[in-house]
């Protein structure tokens, strides 16, 4: 039975969302510091900065009812999940625990310009994406930091209602691709992070040669896996081919797969795919069979389900996930981790890697915000928005192009050891490789949508949407 | 050659497992009746306890062992039998598939609480994943060398047992005829609690034994999904045969490993080829063995339903418009959206009520046939784009005629399958176009077209426009959906009160009968099949245009499951049947679990409370499933026959009407909210047949039957003299003498 096939669904599809990818313009250093490196010996949690970020909160004389959900002393906003889905209860629970934290955080310090944000929480439930954004039309100032698996169910509705979004994540390519939409840390169709294959091919120098790409029945894992070999292609890498095609809702049995991989001779292996039991025992089958390849994962990987799982037989051991946010384990080194974690972990939140994204996103739009003083309305958010195009919120990531909506050149890769996950790339905990070729563009046939010249999704635009004015 | 070996060696171990997971199906099938589907999710359930008990609690793994497969797994099923499936002697087809169901469903909702499916957990094996042994340069571990012993050893032992050992044949007879095994001196129930025992135990063994051969990672939907992949080993003995059983779970084992080594299966499509190639081989297997012959006698199973007048159908449908389109002024935006989303599934569940509940077909995948012509209309019928875009009457009617179309086409092959049977069939076709159709999202070229079935994995569906209707709007679409679900309604009453309708009842009461009244019951059946299909078609476009955007996921075979099992909990038999089970599958659920987590967001203290409530509510959901042994007409049957009741009541009924209408201007004017005012008025209609039976029997004066007299209470003087009056015996009643016989 598939009960639990939807919930895979919708980690595939984070796991597509989170395909390292990313692309800027700015010229590439070997290396650059990430941004909390600098901030090392300083204490964590301070009321008046996040990480190396200036705090956008405080107290403050705005007053007027500028704008829907905005009045003398409050901003109401809306951020959410999909929590309820009753086939993976709990999904990205840590995208709305991360929010409600640093919500209680800014109004702590008075708010954005003496305004108190009040949050409302919404529940997708996967589902029920759709109703929830139409709940939000009717009651809130703009969506921040939000990950709703189904948003593109949601965006007809979001664009029809002109509700602009700072989103935690997006999934869906005309949502991750939509008007008036921003991210923190975006992932647009278009152009793709491959630090983690350059990483990969600087770290071992038969990766172009021995490497494979795992394939899944799911269609989201699916359109990940064609952009990531395509661009292994760019890059010289020419994927084996083993022919391991896995069905997502489960294998009776991993071993002729493992065999498979062992007889084709594969040194590395990719996936997109994310951590689910079936997955789990694919690499336990390829340990029983004798093969050793290194696994190249998504960032999804980088859990604590996964250090858990390999507590038992050691079968992930060479497992290495590319990332461009800070790993936990650096968080003495980088104070914007620790004090996500202490902010989140002091409300009993979950503290996970889309936990980061979604704070990140929240410190973005409260930055935007503030600059826009007592007249705050959402063409004067979108407006500041655009403008920002350097963000390592706080240091909880690689520099990303929210304004321009282009993600980082740059990547980590973090290395599973027992039940210890450890930065072994570069060799500094807390920094990042960079680089021109770190991004890659993407063949529009794995697009999704169509996009127009501003590289917005034309399937739900519409001439009435708010704009970026420069002014 | 290695490699030849290698790959025979895991396909013998594949088809043990297969197995293994059959023979428990054949055992329950055979000595209970009941197709248990439940099968894989027990077997699920015994293995997490296993691992609790070995990794959690660190027993070892012999105690473990002992526990789990000694103590857990017949107990379980002893359990199930003594509450649920005791109580369903005498039920139709359906009722029983939707009763293990439910046991599924409640099984899987009840494993993921426990176990929190955001946590890995791993099943090692027995001597460790390194004992293992090299046989002509191929590496056999001992576990599997267990499970191979195993297989065999539970083929040999059920082999003895159905056909040498006087508990199996009493367990078969059991099946067969319960009324001779206890003239013969048998208690059948004792036969069927020992059969459910035992396969649970199989279940559970099978449990522990497969999951770490297929690599140990655990979770709660696998197993599930593994035992209907062993549904056409078991089918190819036909569910009666253990020596067929396992020539076919072997087959099937070594074909999977074989088409895997030495075929190309990494393409999309050769991929999902392969991942169907069970629920094929299923098909082929159900169309081609022989079946049973058509059942002569009618058979009386314990459903009633009373079939509506066209007339009052008319009027309870202009109820229904008026009413959905009060309570639609109360709902906000995202509620009417929700409320239209479950109409678009009562349609769906419309689809169920002619094909099962009036001639008696099965169809476990309807949505399937939604998935069908929602295709078709995304492909043919989406006019204009960005927010204009709108599907045309033409798209929605040439979904329809698809969907009716490819419902004749899988009817005609399992025309001549039955019950279970042909449940199966359209169970294989469902997963089967979920696997192939909705996962196809590469480039075909066909005749010089090049097109993509399900392109990157999902479909925006953009709201119809039929004619000048527009259902972009919320409201609209609800009270168009609402429209339709009552006109479909009106004609299904017309279609059922006529000739052809009773044709259908004559049916599914005798198939044997019906035919040599010299009624082809091969045009009725493709008939009702394409209408029950069309039907599905229409409720499935609406759901995809209500969701906005539909994956392979809205249309899985569990949802299907699910609505089909609510539909039976409501009466498939009736046509508000399908209106209470498919606004509780389409929204029901998750409104409920959503309040309760909304609830969990808001009050924190007692968050933990309110996410436990939500949990239960969907635990609750398949215990409803569950109870549907005890009543099997559902229960709007109930509800009805209260009502029926009530008719001598009319001040009460008046009443009652006057105080909805107070509670529904409180409601208007916003003086109490619509949840209340939802909750209200739902407690009123379901208490008030309740309450009138009271006031009704309130009016007479009990009299105590004859034959109960002296059972509450002792004999009297008077009574005795009353007996004996009755009976006609002389009085004989004489003073003073204490009735010690009495």
């Amino acid at each position: 039975m598939k009960v639990d096939k939807i919930g895979r669904l919708a980690a595939g599809a984070l796991a597509v969302a989170l395909v390292a990818s990313c692309t800027s313009e700015r010229s590439g250093t070997a290396l650059i510091q990430g941004g909390g490196a600098d901030g090392g010996g300083q204490a964590a949690a301070s009321a008046e900065k996040f990480g190396t970020l200036p705090s956008p909160c405080g107290p403050g004389d705005a007053k007027g009812a500028t704008d829907q959900g905005v009045t003398d002393d409050a901003i109401t906003i809306g951020y959410g999940d999909d929590r309820g889905f009753a086939s993976a209860p709990g999904l990205s629970k840590e995208m709305g625990d991360a929010v409600s934290a640093l919500i209680d955080w800014c109004n702590g310090q008075g708010g954005i310009n003496g305004r108190k944000i009040e949050g409302n929480q919404y529940d997708g439930a996967y589902m029920h994406a759709a109703k929830v954004m139409q709940e939000s039309c009717k009651q809130d100032f703009m969506l921040v930091g939000q990950g709703f698996a189904m948003d593109d169910a949601a965006e007809q509705y979001r664009v029809a209602c002109k509700l602009p979004t700072v989103a935690g994540f997006t999934v869906g390519p005309n949502a991750a691709m939509g008007p008036m939409k921003f991210e923190a840390v975006p992932y647009p169709v278009d152009r793709m992070n491959i630090g983690s294959l350059r990483i990969a091919q600087e770290m071992w120098s038969d990766f172009d040669g021995k490497t494979d790409v795992l394939l899944s029945t799911s269609p989201a894992v699916t359109t990940g896996t064609n952009k990531v070999k395509s661009a292994m292609k760019q890059v010289g890498v020419e994927p084996l081919e083993c022919g391991v095609r896995l069905n997502d809702a489960g294998e009776s049995g991993y071993m002729p797969f493992a065999q498979k991989i062992k007889e084709c001779g594969a040194g590395y292996l990719w996936s997109s795919d994310s951590p689910d039991p079936g997955q789990f025992s694919l690499l336990e089958s390829v340990k029983r069979a004798g093969a050793e390849p290194k696994y190249l994962m998504e960032a999804t990987w980088y859990s604590t389900k996964v250090s858990e799982w390999n507590k038992g037989s050691g079968a992930g051991d060479n497992l290495h996930a590319g990332m461009i946010f800070q790993p936990f384990e650096n968080a003495a080194e980088v104070p914007a981790v620790e004090q996500y974690m202490d902010l989140v972990e002091a409300k009993d939140g979950k503290v996970a890697l889309l936990g980061m994204q979604a704070t990140s996103s929240f410190l973005l739009w409260a930055t935007a915000a503030d600059e826009c003083g007592s007249d705050l309305t959402r063409q004067c958010v979108v407006n500041e928005l655009a403008k920002i195009h350097e963000w390592t919120g706080g240091g909880l990531h690689a520099p990303t192009d929210p304004g321009a909506n282009k993600p980082a050149s740059c990547a980590l890769v973090v290395k599973l050891t027992g039940e210890k996950w450890e930065q072994v790339f570069p060799k500094e905990a807390g920094e990042f490789s960079c680089g021109d070729d770190y991004v890659v563009e993407t063949d529009p046939k794995t697009w999704g949508t169509e996009l127009n010249d501003d590289r917005t999704s034309t399937k739900f635009l519409t001439d009435d949407v708010i704009k970026p004015q420069t002014s | 050659m290695t490699t030849f070996l290698t790959y025979t060696i895991l396909g013998l171990v594949l088809g043990a497992v297969y197995f293994i997971a059959a023979s428990g199906l054949v055992l329950t099938y055979n000595t209970s009746g009941i197709f248990n589907f439940a099968h894989g999710a027990q077997a699920m359930f015994g293995t997490f306890l296993y691992w609790q008990f070995t990794n959690v609690w660190g027993w070892p793994v012999w105690l473990a062992l002992v526990i789990v497969v000694g103590v857990v797994g017949p107990a379980m099923g002893a359990a199930l039998h003594a509450v649920i499936m005791r109580g369903l002697r005498g039920t139709a087809e359906v009722t029983k598939i939707i009763v293990t169901v439910a046991v599924l469903l409640g099984t899987v909702y009840l494993a993921q609480w426990a176990w929190n499916p955001d946590e890995a957990y791993t099943v090692d094996m027995f001597f460790g994943g390194g004992a293992k042994i090299t046989v002509a340069g191929v590496v056999v571990r001992w576990h599997e060398i267990v499970c191979l012993a195993a297989a065999v050893a539970i083929a040999v032992g059920l082999r003895i047992l159905f056909t040498r050992s006087r508990t199996g044949v009493v367990m078969r007879a059991s099946v067969d005829d319960p009324d001779l095994v206890r003239l013969n001196g048998h208690d059948p129930e004792r036969a069927a609690m020992l059969a459910w025992a035992l396969g649970s135990t199989l279940a559970v063994l099978a449990g522990v034994l497969i999951v770490p051969i297929s690599g140990g990672g655990l979770d709660a939907n696998m197993l599930t999904l593994l035992v209907i992949d062993a549904f056409a080993a078991a089918m190819f003995g036909r569910l009666r045969s253990i020596p067929r059983t396992f020539a076919g779970a072997i087959v099937l084992g070594l074909a999977a490993n074989y088409v895997l080594a030495y075929m190309p299966s990494a393409g999309t499509f050769a991929g999902n080829l392969r991942v169907s190639l069970p629920m094929i081989l299923l098909f082929v297997v159900l169309v081609v063995l022989p079946q049973d012959r058509l059942r002569g006698a009618a058979v009386r199973t314990r459903e009633r339903y009373r079939p509506p007048t066209v007339r009052s159908a008319a009027v309870w449908g202009a109820v229904l418009v008026a009413v959905v389109y009060l309570y639609s002024l109360l709902l906000s935006d995202g509620g009417v959206s929700t409320l239209a989303l479950g109409m678009s599934f009562a349609i769906i569940a419309l689809s169920l009520t002619v094909l099962t509940g009036y001639a008696g077909e099965l169809n476990l995948a309807p949505l399937a046939f939604g998935a069908v012509a929602t295709v078709v209309a995304f492909h043919f019928g989406v006019r204009g784009s960005g927010l204009a875009a709108r599907l045309g009457v033409h798209g929605v009617l040439l979904g329809v005629l698809a969907a009716a179309v490819v419902g004749g086409l899988i009817a005609l092959p399992a025309l001549r399958l039955r019950g279970l049977y042909l449940a199966l069939a359209t169970m294989a076709f469902g997963v089967f176009l979920s696997n192939m159709v909705l996962r196809d999202t590469t480039q075909h070229e066909l005749f010089g077209v090049t097109f993509t079935l399900f392109p990157g994995g999902s479909l925006v569906i953009p709201p119809p426009k039929l004619g000048p209707v527009d259902l972009r709007d919320g409201t609209t679409f609800l009270m168009t959906a609402t429209v339709l679900f009552a006109l479909i309604a009106i004609g299904l009453a017309a279609l059922r009160a006529g000739g052809y309708g009773r044709r259908l009842a004559a049916m599914k009461d005798s198939p044997a009968a019906t035919a040599m009244l010299g009624q082809n019951l091969v045009r009725l059946k493709l008939g009702v099949f394409m209408i029950s299909a069309a039907i599905a078609g229409l409720g499935g476009i609406l759901m995809s245009a209500a969701t906005g955007t539909v994956a392979q996921e809205n249309f899985t075979f569990t949802v299907s499951l699910s609505l089909l099992m609510l539909v039976v909990v409501a009466g498939i038999g009736y046509i508000s049947g399908a209106l209470f089970g498919g606004l509780m599958a389409g929204v029901g659920g998750a409104v409920l679990v959503g309040t309760f987590g909304d609830l969990a967001l808001e009050h924190e203290g007692p968050a933990e409370i309110f996410t436990a409530l939500s949990h239960l509510v969907m635990v609750l959901t398949a215990l409803v499933g569950m109870g549907v042994g005890k009543n099997p007409s559902g229960v709007v049957h109930d509800i009805v026959e209260g009502y029926r009741a009530m008719r001598g009541a009319k001040p009460l009924l008046y009443g009652a009407a006057a105080f909805g209408a107070v509670l529904y201007v409180l409601a208007v004017t916003g003086v109490i909210g619509s949840w209340t005012f939802s909750l209200i008025a739902l407690s009123v209609v379901m208490l008030l047949p309740v309450v009138g039976r009271m006031v009704l029997e309130e009016g007479r004066k009990r009299e105590t039957p004859l034959e109960l007299l002296g059972v509450d209470e002792p004999y009297t003087d008077d009574v005795r003299a009353r007996l004996d009056q009755e009976l006609g015996l002389p009085v004989t009643s004489v003073k003073g003498e204490v009735s010690a016989t009495a």
